[in-house]
């Protein structure tokens, strides 16, 4: 777990030890940090990183590394929307639900408006 | 009022005079979680020594704190064998000399390993020891016990205590050392959490004088070839001093026709030169228009 990371401070020339990789996973098991990649960062660098002359370097090995994995994340599928619609219904209240009926009304007459102000542009 | 050593240990979020940001409160958190040493760097005057006092208070640990100096020795803070005193009770024939352990002086490191409750240890300023002080310091702070030879007999930590260690950076501390703990810097905090470390200082300052001496205050510290630029500490000082006077707003304001030098800037400025400099900046800064 997480070797690349770790190598890729190493090669980013870094002086992390073993130990301190160690730590930082030992800190991980025991949920230090709510899973988010701005806590990890920030306990990556508390846990690895003993000298402030090195933060620059540790962000930007840290960037090159998860950047790749944001990108993994952007390739998914986007859910379609009709899907979350559903998933909404079944939450929503009456009250909301009539709402959002509402604005889809709405949206609806905005569309039929610009198609016209643009068929009425063209015959002008 | 004891905290659960490792079941859930309690987690510390700041306190209502001590503004911590995000990465410190995870810093803190990490250490008592895993039971490591914390090593706190940053400006002087950013409040490296409260964190400790803040910490223990927030969590209703008692704190113990061992301020290093260059004469400091790593033996004393585990104890001190007082062998003046028992050559002197044995000149007069005190009872007390058969027992070596009445002249062992228990140092900080020892009360904290004794404690009968989670303690917070502050070992402030650790570079102004020699470079062999951490090294000799790795064992206990590890493994958490140590020898007393005298008595042999082997201290051990009934409770880890939370280790806060600051440094100035005057002296590189040893790899070996810094392995084992974990590391925050404390950064000069930018414009709005100093709004929030202000608030919580002084309360009832008005909106309008804090705003203006923001500004000069971060004037002063963007000038060049300052040797001590003004930190945190010296900004609440100066805004005390502020109040006292009963300083208005108006006084602090500069614009491009007015430039002028901010009352009681001694506060701020605590180096000669770098009062003279800084007046000298401002006159012919007037002297220009």
């Amino acid at each position: 777990m997480l070797i690349d990371f770790f190598f890729q401070l190493k090669k980013a020339k870094i002086p992390v030890s073993i130990l301190e990789f160690l730590t930082l996973l030992e800190a991980l098991k025991q949920g230090v940090i709510s899973p988010s990649i701005d806590a990890f960062y920030q306990l990556a660098r508390i846990t690895l990183i003993k000298d402030e002359q090195y933060f620059d370097r540790f962000d930007q090995a840290f960037g090159a590394y998860f950047q790749g994995i944001e990108n993994i994340i952007a390739l998914q599928p986007e859910i379609p929307l009709a899907w979350l619609e559903k998933q909404l219904q079944r939450v929503l209240t009456a009250e909301e639900k009539a709402a959002l009926q509402k604005i889809r009304w709405y949206r609806g007459f905005k569309k039929t408006l610009s198609r016209t102000d643009a068929r009425a542009k063209r015959s002008t | 009022m004891k905290q659960a050593q490792s079941t859930s240990p309690a987690t510390f979020s700041g306190s209502s005079t001590y503004i911590a940001t995000a990465d410190l409160k995870l810093a803190v958190n990490a250490a008592l979680t895993l039971q490591r040493p914390l090593l706190i760097k940053g400006e002087p005057g950013t409040g490296k020594t409260m964190l400790a006092e803040e910490v223990a208070q927030a969590l209703d640990m008692p704190l113990l704190q061992w301020h290093i100096k260059s004469t400091t020795k790593a033996q004393q803070g585990l104890y001190e064998y007082d062998a003046v005193s028992r050559l002197r009770d044995s000149q007069l024939g005190d009872a007390k000399v058969n027992d070596i352990r009445n002249y062992i002086i228990k140092g900080v490191l020892w009360q904290a390993f004794a404690a009968e409750e989670p303690t917070v240890l502050l070992i402030d300023e650790i570079d102004k020891a020699d470079i062999e002080f951490p090294n000799d310091l790795l064992r206990e702070i590890d493994r958490m016990e140590f020898y007393v030879y005298e008595t042999r007999e082997l201290i051990r930590a009934k409770h880890r205590p939370l280790v806060i260690i600051t440094s100035n950076n005057e002296k590189e501390l040893p790899d070996a050392f810094l392995r084992r703990c974990f590391f925050h810097y404390i950064a000069f905090p930018n414009a709005e959490t100093m709004r929030n470390i202000v608030a919580v200082h002084h309360p009832n300052l008005q909106a309008d004088l804090l705003a203006a001496a923001l500004q000069s205050f971060y004037q002063i510290r963007a000038l060049p070839g300052l040797k001590k630029k003004p930190s945190t500490s010296e900004l609440i000082d100066w805004l005390k001093l502020l109040l006292a006077e009963g300083t208005s707003p108006e006084a602090l304001y500069q614009n491009e026709e007015n430039v002028l030098i901010p009352p009681l800037h001694g506060a701020l400025l605590k180096n000669e030169q770098d009062l003279q400099l800084f007046e000298r900046l401002v006159l012919m800064n007037r002297n220009h228009r």
